[in-house]
């Protein structure tokens, strides 16, 4: 295997050799003010039309051209484009700084760089938001969040009020990746869902891949989530912070050394539970719901070649019932990365990334108990990019996760009657080689064709079992290190982009996913109690293929864009729960599972209005989605949980003048597949609820309108604060968080069906503030 | 570790961060099912009910199935046909259940046959049977000026270590079933003495209520019944329940020990 990545290196680096008498500028991309890299900003050459490059995920170019004059126009939305005449009869590096738009109220000034980059990539099925927009969109409690706003564009859905979660393109939450600085987030929600775990102040860049990602990611079949930080502002010194009604939050960042080094804290915490110390119960008094977060980073520019970074983030969640019953839980992550620039074409960067996640349930009641879970990660990837002409692009290195899990560990008191119980760990090396390379052929195609090889070996020591209908059959003993059981995936990645014009592009992409980490959930919502296993003798790697196909169009001087994609998914070695099964503390989990197969497709749409007064979108999907599971509804397909059909969002924001700017959304969906009985029957004298398949029934329609308003209270160029307004579900309509069957308490022969609801209007103000 | 679910979903019920309303929920009708819910105890007579299913939406008034034919076995030993002792009930006359014995179940309807085996398991005696109110399970006894929302029954017994166990306790008040799904394993307690705590809400009992709970061994298909009974709590899909009969969808035949507890509130 090694002799043959090898082979590819070769390979690479000799057709950069071809390129003699061309001379590359290459540099990096700040923000004048800031000092922060610039992700995704474009260089073009205006001499040569459909030749530029975008800055990497560190603002770092290279461009190749033959030796003449050339004026480059470097722009970045809202910032003022800079062009700049350069005479290349050398190998040229040279860095730019951006200077911020003094003003957005009027329509973004359309440089000699036209703004579409959305047309003429090879990306699809990507979403991408911009910090500054999602500080706008109203929320619930007024805490900007990048998942919420995420679930507003097509194809990415929560299923009902208030549930954590994330569903892309009918994928089941436990598939999507989600990345911080490279370190996978184990549970990205806060509160059971109501908040994320990203702070938007910590927040540099988001991009969102529906299944369409490039062989750099792997690891989930369903999506990927790129979160990067900011890296801190190497000028001046900044605290900005927010306070709202039930949380707050503080960022401070500055230079370390000027030009050189900074850093970046924020920290958040939420403090809703004050509220019950208001309540006379002490029932109620005494209890604790709670979360809190930090993200830290510091960087240093050891030379123009050499940078380093280190960025971490801590979360915690507390929930105390009567000092009876307590579970925290959290993640914790951990990035070190090198930048390098080998040469003018050869950037790499090599990061060492821990991830940890963990829950401990505590229960006093006659005798003290406690159940405790973790799985931790260390992962050293390497990744290559060479910038070997103007036609292409590569990206290749390798990837090595050593995953420990601690699925229960169960402590109690002397007294206690229940055993101590400690689950065996187990232990798991992940391993990926990757290849893809950015080729532009012509200026009307832009293909991005990618391979990456993935080994997975489950490893000893411990007690592995076989099972047959659930109970054990077999025992093997492995000791230390030894493989247990090692699957090889080869995942193709191809994403086509064909140019029509610079308005109009057709993409399509097929690309396979393969997972050997499982979340197993006892619920479809985000539970902390979720627990992770490696592929093992039972448990098969999750594959899933996706193509899709997308036609991209841009109008009215690239203020509007306009995406409509069609896309369908197989997923084999899905992986669902027995009824009643117990997954958490119990050694034998995997005799609790069951397997089979799933498939979506769906249509999605999206009208984007970038600049302007008023900006915004309008979004609508169309998708189905649905599972065959052995054991399930009689082994026939049924739709998953969260098979929405029809799906709507819209978002608008309007600038009034520099004071005021107002903002709404808008979501409207049909109902997700829910499981209702369809008769009932006695038994022991209670009435028992007989069930005839699996969600055969649909949820009412769920529509909500929110409401926000800003308020610059003070805008200056060092200092700024504004009040946010924010009103949750303005019209309060009562969307069902579950409905369950029940029979009347007055005439015990009906049977009701209760809705639960979580909220009606949530107000809320927040006052946000930076100097 | 359902408990644990079970415990977050009503705390936050508890925390008042939730409503409730009824809805109006158009459900699809079904095709009537036969539900056997069969039972043999130590020293008991077989006594098995056939009763129907019936839609969603129709008042419960569950149909009983008569003049059925409805035998049951001792695995090696004696056999009897029950007789219809009031509509939908057969109960044995001479047959009484022993433990350790394996017992076979048939019944025939008009157009279906229904089958199920299951053995009664070395009865386990309780030490101790208690109750008390509290004001939350665990806080321990009421006191003064807070309200006891809670009757905790404890039963205390001791799990013998070499073999797998499994519970079921069956409680009435006033001869009127409260929840029949109490099963337990002892999977995290094996060998132990265990208290079981069943925990009952204060609005549900008043004083003069005879309480009675029957404290029973079961095999481990009764115990796969009454746990995937439970319903799809905090988002979980429900589904019917395991069943340890064949030639039908709903209902168990249980063999099991019996240990009977009674209990007057003051």
């Amino acid at each position: 295997m090694n002799k043959c990545f090898f082979t590819l290196l070769l390979f690479i680096f000799s057709t950069t050799g071809f390129s003699a008498n061309c001379y590359s500028l290459s540099g990096t991309i700040t923000d004048a003010a800031s000092g922060e890299s610039m992700i995704g900003a474009t260089i073009a050459v205006q001499e040569i039309p459909g030749t530029g490059v975008t800055t990497n995920s560190y603002g770092y170019f290279s461009l190749s051209l033959p030796e003449g004059s050339y004026t480059f126009t470097i722009s970045y939305v809202g910032y003022k484009s800079i062009v700049s005449e350069i005479k290349l009869t050398a190998n040229k590096q040279q860095n730019f700084k951006l200077e911020p738009e003094s003003t957005q109220l009027n329509d973004v000034e359309i440089t000699a760089q036209r703004k579409n980059h959305n047309i003429t990539s090879s990306e699809i099925g990507v979403e991408k938001l911009e910090i500054k927009e999602i500080g706008k969109v109203p929320v619930l409690f007024g805490e900007a969040d990048i998942l919420k706003t995420l679930k507003l564009t097509p194809g990415i859905k929560s299923v009902g009020e208030g549930s954590g979660g994330m569903f892309v393109r009918g994928g089941n939450n436990s598939q999507n990746l989600i990345l911080l600085d490279e370190a996978t987030v184990y549970n990205a929600d806060h509160l059971l869902g109501f908040f994320s775990t990203f702070n938007s102040d910590a927040i540099k860049d988001i991009q969102m891949f529906k299944g369409t990602a490039p062989a750099e990611y792997g690891g989930r079949t369903s999506s990927v989530l790129d979160v990067k930080m900011n890296d801190g502002n190497n000028q001046d010194y900044h605290v900005g912070g927010g306070i709202g009604l039930i949380s707050s939050r503080l960022n401070v960042e500055g230079p370390i050394v000027k030009d050189k080094a900074s850093f970046l804290v924020t920290a958040r915490r939420t403090y809703a539970d004050i509220f019950l110390n208001l309540s006379p119960d002490t029932l109620i008094r005494n209890n604790q719901l709670y979360f809190y977060d930090f993200n830290a980073k510091v960087n240093y520019i050891i030379d123009d070649n050499n940078r380093l970074y280190l960025s971490g983030y801590f979360g915690r969640d507390v929930f105390n019932f009567n000092n009876r019953f307590g579970i925290d839980w959290g993640n914790k992550t951990g990035t070190l990365r090198w930048n390098h620039i080998w040469n003018q074409k050869l950037f790499s960067n090599t990061s060492l990334i821990y991830s940890d996640y963990d829950y401990k349930v505590a229960i006093q009641m006659n005798y003290d108990f406690s159940l405790k879970s973790v799985i931790k990660s260390w992962n050293l990837k390497q990744e290559f990019q060479l910038f070997a002409n103007n036609k292409n692009t590569m990206s290749f290195g390798f990837n090595s996760v050593f995953h420990n899990i601690t699925p229960g560990q169960l402590e109690v008191s002397e007294d206690s009657e229940i055993n101590p119980l400690q689950l065996q760990q187990k232990h798991a090396w992940e391993n990926a080689l990757f290849f893809s390379n950015v080729w532009k052929p012509n200026s009307h195609l832009n293909i991005n064709y990618g391979l990456r090889l993935v080994a997975f070996y489950l490893l000893g020591p411990g007690d592995f079992y076989s099972y047959n209908n659930g109970e054990v059959t077999d025992t093997t003993t492995y000791s230390s290190n030894k493989v247990v059981q090692a699957y090889y995936n080869l995942e193709p990645r191809l994403n086509v982009a064909w140019v029509f014009n610079d308005r109009n592009s057709m993409k399509a992409s097929y690309s396979r996913n393969t997972q050997n980490l499982h979340m197993v959930s006892s619920s479809t919502s985000s539970l902390p109690t979720d627990v992770w296993i490696p592929s093992s003798a039972n448990v098969k790697p999750e594959i899933g293929d996706q193509i899709s196909l997308g036609y991209f169009s841009n109008f009215s001087k690239d203020r509007y864009q306009f995406s409509s994609e069609i896309y369908y998914r197989w997923m084999q070695n899905q992986i669902d729960l027995k009824n009643g099964a117990n997954i958490n503390a119990n050694e034998y989990m995997e005799g609790e599972l069951l397997f089979g197969i799933g498939r979506a497709y769906g249509a999605e749409f999206l009208l984007k209005k970038k600049y302007g007064k008023l900006t915004g979108w309008i979004g609508y999907t169309y998708s189905k989605t649905e599972r065959k599971i052995n054991g399930i509804n009689n082994d026939n397909w049924y739709p998953a949980r969260q098979d929405i059909t029809h799906d709507v969002s819209v978002v608008a924001i309007y600038e009034l003048n520099k004071k005021w700017s107002f903002s709404a959304s808008w979501v409207y969906n049909t109902g997700n597949a829910v499981t209702f009985p369809s008769g009932k029957y006695q038994i022991n004298g209670n009435v028992e609820y007989y069930y005839t398949e699996r969600n055969g029934y649909r949820m009412p329609d769920y529509h909500r309108l929110d409401i926000g308003a800003t308020w610059v209270l003070k805008k200056t160029r060092k200092s700024e604060s504004s009040l946010n307004f924010s009103v949750y579900n303005a019209y309060g309509q009562k969307n069902p968080y579950s409905i369950d069957f029940e029979q009347d308490e007055n005439d015990p022969s009906k049977t009701n069906a209760v809705m639960t609801y979580l909220f009606t209007y949530v107000p809320s103000i927040t006052y946000n503030f930076k100097f | 570790m359902k408990l644990i679910i079970k415990i977050f979903t009503l705390s936050f019920i508890f925390l008042q961060l939730a409503c409730t309303e009824i809805i109006d929920i158009q459900t699809n009708s079904s095709e009537s099912q036969i539900i056997v819910e069969g039972g043999i105890a130590s020293n008991e007579f077989a006594r098995v009910s056939i009763t129907k299913s019936i839609n969603l939406n129709d008042s419960d008034n569950f149909p009983v199935v008569n003049n059925a034919l409805v035998t049951i076995t001792e695995l090696n030993g004696d056999s009897e046909i029950l007789h219809e002792t009031r509509p939908g009930m057969y109960e044995s006359k001479t047959l009484v259940g022993k433990p350790g014995k394996t017992y076979n179940l048939k019944v025939e309807t008009e157009d279906q046959t229904i089958t199920s085996t299951c053995t009664i398991p070395q009865s386990i005696a309780v030490d101790s049977f208690s109750v008390v109110n509290s004001v939350y399970p665990g806080s321990g006894q009421a006191t003064g000026n807070q309200p006891a929302n809670f009757y905790i029954f404890t039963i205390n017994y001791s799990d013998p270590a070499d073999v797998e166990n499994f519970y079921r306790v069956s409680v009435s008040i006033n001869g009127i079933p409260n929840s029949s799904n109490r099963v337990y394993s002892d999977q995290y307690n094996n060998g132990n003495k265990v208290s079981l705590n069943l925990v009952m809400y204060s609005e549900e009992i008043k004083s003069g209520d005879i309480i009675n709970v029957d404290f029973q061994c079961i095999d481990k298909s009764v115990y796969n019944y009454f746990n995937s009974i439970s319903n799809g709590a905090m988002g979980s899909s429900p589904a019917n329940p395991y069943t340890n009969l064949s030639g039908a969808i709903l209902g168990y035949f249980s063999a099991h020990s019996s240990e009977k507890l009674e209990y007057i509130v003051q």
